[in-house]
């Protein structure tokens, strides 16, 4: 019992002083007539919704072709992606895009000490696939001047 | 022929079901034909459950002309919202459902104006117990001018349980709370109820 009430009675009193309140006066007959009658008239315009799946299979039919294409897209890539070749497509701008950068700079200066095995580690190495796929991407003449920088590099005489 | 049988070849035969087969049906069936594309489903609903939906409307308003209006807000609701009733209840509580939330927002925009039942205009005077008649009449008045002023769900919760004799249970899956929230609201609302009717008197 809560604290308002001090005995029960007192609690069933007010209960039944307010089932004897709520007495609804009974409308005319005529009144349920005129209340259909209204509610009809009011939803004459509105179309039947169907049901619930029904109302949402545009959306989903959407989705699931949205899915169905992408994943199309996708599968109907080449197996060697040249993820990579894309941006070494256009080499020379890539190399002059990285001499001029004040990003890459910064991680000349920052990392001449980082061991080869961390920065692997770190996944920061590409992998072996990836070079090979740029390389594949190179034009012939690309190809010609990046044997010349190696060469060069490794003291090579042409 | 069962009248979810005759609804379903109706459907198949493309002809309506007759206005009596539908009076016989059950509410799942009529759902059915309705969302199926009998709107004449849908007015066996409405005849169906005008009465309660009235009388709870009315409850909470306490006159006739909203509780007409509101009854009326609450079929047409119920129209275009019955294609996401998935049957997990009964026709009635949801429709409760639907009445309880039309009438708490009525309330929440405007105070209903309660129909003032003058007792001496109802009451033959010359019958022996007419003063006591009389007394009983304004108690009543108070009573339901106090439970006017109780917050809205609990006075949801009040109407539901003492006027339509719903469990804890209904009443919580018609106000979309708990149990033990509608029970708390319950003690409240008496609790609420025996101060405004002290203070009154």
């Amino acid at each position: 019992m809560t604290n308002d009430f001090d005995n029960l009675d007192e609690f069933k009193d007010l209960i039944d002083e307010v089932k004897s309140a709520g007495e609804v006066p009974e409308p005319s007959p005529l009144f349920w007539h005129h209340l259909s009658a209204r509610v009809r008239e009011a939803v004459a315009a509105e179309p039947i919704p169907g049901p619930w799946w029904m109302m949402y299979w545009r959306p989903v039919l959407a989705a699931v072709g949205t899915v169905a294409v992408v994943g199309i897209i996708v599968w109907s890539q080449p197996a060697h992606a040249p993820a990579l070749a894309v941006a070494v497509n256009g080499s020379n701008e890539l190399i002059a895009d990285v001499e001029v950068s004040e990003m890459w700079r910064l991680i000349e200066v920052a990392s001449p000490n980082v061991p080869l095995e961390s920065a692997a580690e770190a996944g920061l190495m590409p992998t072996s696939y990836a070079t090979d796929q740029a390389i594949a991407a190179l034009s012939p003449a690309d190809r010609e001047k990046l044997v010349r920088l190696l060469r060069k590099e490794m003291g090579v005489s042409e | 022929m069962s009248a979810a049988v005759a609804i379903w070849a109706s459907r198949v035969t493309d002809l309506p079901a007759g206005i009596e087969t539908l009076r016989a049906a059950d509410d799942r069936a009529l759902i059915q034909a309705f969302l199926a594309g009998h709107r004449d489903a849908f007015d066996v609903i409405v005849e169906r459950h005008r009465r309660q939906v009235y009388q709870l409307c009315y409850r909470f308003l306490g006159n006739h002309e909203d509780a007409s209006d509101l009854t009326q807000d609450v079929f047409v609701r119920a129209f275009k919202g019955l294609h996401s009733f998935k049957g997990d209840s009964a026709l009635g509580t949801w429709l409760y459902r639907v009445g309880v939330n039309v009438c708490l927002n009525r309330v929440a925009l405007k105070t209903p104006k309660l129909e003032t039942i003058e007792p001496e205009l109802h009451v033959d005077q010359r019958t022996p117990d007419a003063h006591e008649l009389v007394a009983r009449g304004e108690r009543a008045v108070a009573v339901r001018r106090a439970i006017a002023k109780l917050p809205p769900k609990q006075r949801a919760t009040l109407v539901l349980r003492i006027y339509q004799e719903m469990s804890h249970e209904e009443i919580a899956t018609v106000l979309g709370s708990s149990v033990g929230a509608v029970k708390a609201n319950f003690f409240h609302a008496l609790g609420n109820l025996k101060r405004i009717l002290q203070q009154a008197s």
